[in-house]
């Protein structure tokens, strides 16, 4: 198997003034393979999470090239764009970023009403997940009445209900004490382990950083290491 | 299903999060659907109402008229102006009682009096006729009995009172027949009191307040002999245009066209209706900028509801939700809220008009239904459209990070 993600000379740039560059990523070139553990490190500012967004698709690079599988993203427009964020990627974030208003298990499911995928029993699939980490009985709870880190394996969940093979994660222990950090770094581990899904995880944390296979350090919007 | 079902709840948990919000916004929806709907309401219950009456005077009757009514279907400008022109006499009510299809001809003359019975002094119509009006005009006794040409012959001193005049006078009808009333001096035996007719006000003649007297009676206030017009009856409605053109023809020989009109009570009914048509128009075109007005506070409103939800947008965005999915969600959200102020406003309308059912008879048509359901719908979507392409247009990862 060839390169799962791969960029070449990937370049972020941001027009602040009408003649001042901001250079947030600059020509980073870069593979991942399939199964891959990886982490991203960095101080803050660095350009890590920017390289997370692009790698994800949900921000736009200035110039390079990036594929994703067999896909140069480069020649997708927004609709193809959006499906692969639906089905390739899920991501899990430092915030959560569960909508307030829909129940846990309406969270966990969200992903799926957006798909063109038929035949897929969504809702079994969101309850067996919900099983596995623990949280089915709080399927018809609200968000703001479950505990942080629950809230994160609810958001771990919404990001494998669409049985991605990547997940993304921006400093998924960044809210959390590290007693529940830590049961969520041990959880995607179990998820790249035992399923094969390739993870990209941005932290600071020396802690999670230690359980990847392969570290990234970028300083400056350069890779360093 | 789900797709839609996701919308939808997002849509209402919105709304019920901002209770206040979301009556306020639909207000104003409900405010112009309800102005629209009733002033339809209130036109379409006049027509129909106007209609009834003109019905149960008979459709196969023509007026004749002296000068000219009506010009391409409408009211003439000058009309009343050239009414006093001709009068006709008894040798036209001859010729047209001679014409094939006049199965009954009746000549008319009114005059206003002031009647006294029993102590009771009203102001009443004289309505001098032949015995021929009242199978004409589908006129019946409800207690008494009709004059007849004999009575017409005999110029006798005898009355029939329309039902209104009769209760005035008399309090209970009933009682009325074979009273004796007096009409500016001159005595009547009143034969007998009609039924009931209905109709009177807006303009239209009110049948049960006159008191009907045989014609040639009636030259004793009607000196030079002259009438005002005549009513003609065919066997049916069929045969109203032929007995029109009869009736032209015959008068031809006698008066120029324009001293005259022939008149069906049709033509009459469509010259009023495009009357109130043009009104009401012109009356619900201004109930419809109160839509515009609450289309706006719409779209206020979905602008304020796209800022404030940005990060979701964002976060939809991130877990694959395209730009369309976005839009059609908060179109949906302005769509649903203009459709219930709509329905709302439709609701209001139709127990306003059950309310004053027995006052005015007002009528909400299945037209004016859909009107409110659509103009709703249309609104929504028209004043939705611009605040659910900014949220469709956010960037997702800027709109993530939104505080």
């Amino acid at each position: 198997m060839t390169s799962f993600i791969k960029l070449d000379r990937v370049s972020k740039k941001y027009l602040l003034g009408d003649d001042v560059v901001f250079t947030a990523l600059e020509n980073i070139s870069l593979e991942i393979k399939a199964g891959e553990f990886t982490a991203i490190i960095g101080p803050s500012g660095s350009g890590k999470s920017t390289l997370m967004h692009i790698i994800g698709l949900l921000d736009k690079f200035t110039t390079g090239e990036l594929y994703i599988g067999d896909k140069e993203i480069d020649k997708l427009n927004d609709n193809q764009i959006s499906a692969l964020r639906n089905e390739f990627v899920g991501f899990v974030f430092q915030q959560f970023n569960l909508l307030p208003k829909l129940t846990v298990l309406e969270n966990v499911l969200l992903p799926s009403i957006y798909t063109k995928k038929t035949g897929v029993n969504f809702e079994a699939r969101a309850l067996d997940l919900l099983k596995k980490f623990g949280i089915d009985s709080k399927k018809d709870s609200y968000p703001n009445k479950i505990s942080g880190g629950q809230q994160q394996r609810v958001a771990i969940a919404r990001a494998l209900i669409m049985k991605p093979p990547l997940i993304l994660a921006d400093e998924p222990t960044g809210n959390l004490d590290s007693k529940t950090g830590a049961e969520i770094i041990k959880l995607l581990k179990e998820l790249n382990v035992t399923e094969g899904i390739t993870i990209i995880v941005v932290t600071h944390d020396p802690n999670i950083a230690k359980v990847c296979q392969r570290k990234i350090k970028i300083v400056d919007g350069k890779i360093v290491s | 299903m789900t797709y839609f079902f996701f919308i939808i709840k997002s849509a209402l948990s919105d709304f019920s999060r901002n209770k206040g919000r979301t009556f306020l916004t639909s207000l104003g929806i409900l405010i112009g659907v309800l102005s629209v709907v009733l002033l339809t309401a209130f036109g379409l219950g006049l027509k129909k109402y106007i209609k009834n009456q003109f019905e149960s005077l008979g459709t196969n009757v023509v007026s004749v008229v002296p000068g000219k009514l009506l010009r391409n279907g409408n009211f003439q400008n000058n009309g009343p102006a050239s009414f006093g022109s001709i009068r006709f006499d008894e040798k036209d009510m001859l010729k047209l009682k001679r014409l094939p299809l006049a199965t009954y001809v009746s000549p008319s003359f009114t005059k206003s009096v002031t009647v006294t019975a029993m102590g009771n002094t009203e102001f009443g119509d004289i309505y001098t006729v032949s015995a021929e009006i009242f199978p004409a005009r589908n006129l019946n006794p409800e207690f008494g009995e009709l004059f007849t040409v004999e009575d017409e012959e005999k110029s006798a001193k005898v009355a029939v009172l329309g039902p209104k005049i009769a209760e005035k006078l008399f309090l209970d009808k009933q009682d009325a027949v074979g009273k004796k009333i007096k009409a500016d001096g001159i005595s009547f035996t009143v034969l007998g009191v009609l039924e009931d007719k209905g109709g009177g006000g807006f303009g239209g003649p009110d049948f049960d307040s006159f008191i009907y007297i045989p014609y040639k009676t009636g030259y004793l206030y009607n000196t030079d002999k002259k009438f005002v017009a005549f009513v003609v009856a065919a066997e049916d409605e069929s045969r109203v245009p032929m007995l029109k053109e009869e009736v032209t023809t015959e008068l031809l020989k006698r008066y120029k066209e324009d001293d005259f009109s022939v008149i069906e009570a049709t033509e009459i009914l469509d010259a009023i209706s495009s009357i109130f048509n043009i009104l009401n128009t012109v009356l619900t075109a201004i109930a419809a900028i109160s839509l515009v007005v609450g289309g706006i506070g719409i779209m206020n409103i979905m602008y304020v509801s796209v800022t404030e939800r940005t990060r979701e947008v964002g976060i939809r965005r991130a877990i694959g939700a395209k730009a369309a999915d976005i839009l059609l969600q908060f179109l949906s959200e302005a769509i649903i809220l203009s459709l219930f102020g709509g329905m709302s406003g439709l609701l209001l309308a139709y127990l306003i008009t059950l309310a004053i059912q027995s006052v005015f008879p007002a009528y909400i048509s299945l037209d004016s239904v859909i009107l409110a359901i659509s103009v709703s719908t249309g609104i929504g979507i028209i004043f939705g459209v611009f605040p659910a392409r900014k949220a469709a247009n956010l960037s997702p990862i800027e709109a993530i990070r939104y505080e």
